[in-house]
């Protein structure tokens, strides 16, 4: 179910929303190295109660504590702008977990080259148009594929008219 | 105990997902419901983050909400207000077995790290009480299907 308009609607609670995200990334990757926050304070510089501060109420983070938080847990931080056809913010934010996801299943680029030169190796296809070895022409969908053999004799078998996509 | 009459809803402002949804029950003085919509502004945009972070189907952080381990109960939480909202587990679309709705039931204000057992205890009376299946039966016709199967 997605609500018409969502609360993000102000730069303010948009900010929130984004900064949250933020935080809530952090203390995931605190609490999967098992570390705790005094630990992570003391790695900062500063108090603990510093620390919990600005997890519980990240409405106040610095581009400078967006950079330094993760670095110290040996990370990095990207910013992404992004567009999702919705303009309006109807559908509020995308949470960055799901760029990360994305990010890690493409085989993790490090440039647009690497997109670029990837190879069919492994990964999923999908049919973009109709496909004429598929039986059921009205079902042009997504089909999983486990190994490059097989990936490839699909794609072979897909003879006229038919545009093969991977998905890593 | 007086007779009472309970009903169910999706949380308002709160977007839900694909694949999860969270709710909650009505009617009661024992119910989170109130609490949680009259929460201070500030509050409410932290317990929203993190169930619009849940419904996306991201677990965690524990920070602010997990299962309890062999169960089927939940907790959303707020550690440095003292806040916890407990509800549980079901899947009410039979159609779609792995999605799930957190039924948010009761409300409690505490500093430790500790559940206290009487605080699940709650939350167990609501999943057993057969008002709760009818009012959660109004947005979600085929619970019992789903049950059933």
């Amino acid at each position: 179910m997605v609500t018409t308009q969502h609360w993000t609607q102000s730069l303010g609670d948009f900010s929130y929303w984004v900064s949250s995200d933020f935080t809530a990334q952090i203390e995931t990757k605190l609490e999967e190295k098992g570390i705790s926050k005094s630990t992570f304070a003391k790695w900062l510089n500063v108090s603990p109660s510093r620390v919990s501060q600005v997890l519980n109420d990240p409405g106040n983070l610095t581009l400078g504590n967006v950079v330094k938080y993760p670095r110290v847990l040996g990370m990095k931080v990207a910013l992404v702008v992004y567009e999702d056809d919705d303009p309006g913010n109807g559908q509020g934010p995308i949470n960055a977990d799901v760029f990360t996801g994305c990010w890690e299943r493409m085989g993790r680029p490090r440039e647009m080259f690497d997109l670029e030169n990837m190879t069919q190796s492994r990964g999923c296809w999908v049919v973009t148009k109709t496909v004429s070895a598929v039986n059921d022409r009205s079902k042009i969908g997504e089909i999983k594929v486990e190994d490059t053999a097989a990936a490839n004799t699909l794609a072979a078998a897909a003879t006229v008219g038919g545009e093969w996509r991977r998905r890593a | 105990m007086s007779p009472f009459s309970i009903s169910f809803r999706l949380v308002p402002d709160v977007r839900q997902g694909k694949g999860r949804a969270v709710g909650m029950l009505e009617g009661h003085p024992d119910l989170c419901a109130q609490t949680l919509i009259t929460l201070p502004a500030k509050d409410a945009k932290y317990h929203r983050y993190s169930m619009e972070r849940w419904t996306s189907g991201i677990d965690g952080p524990q920070e602010r909400c997990h299962k309890f381990d062999g169960t089927d109960y939940f907790v959303f939480k707020n550690v440095g207000r003292q806040q916890r909202f407990y509800g549980f587990f079901c899947h009410p679309v039979p159609k779609n077995k792995s999605f799930i709705l957190c039924v948010l039931t009761t409300y409690a204000q505490k500093k430790g790290d500790r559940t206290d057992p009487a605080d699940l205890g709650r939350v167990q009376a609501w999943m057993d009480a057969p008002a709760t299946k009818s009012a959660i039966k109004l947005i979600y016709p085929d619970i019992e299907k789903s049950e059933e199967d």
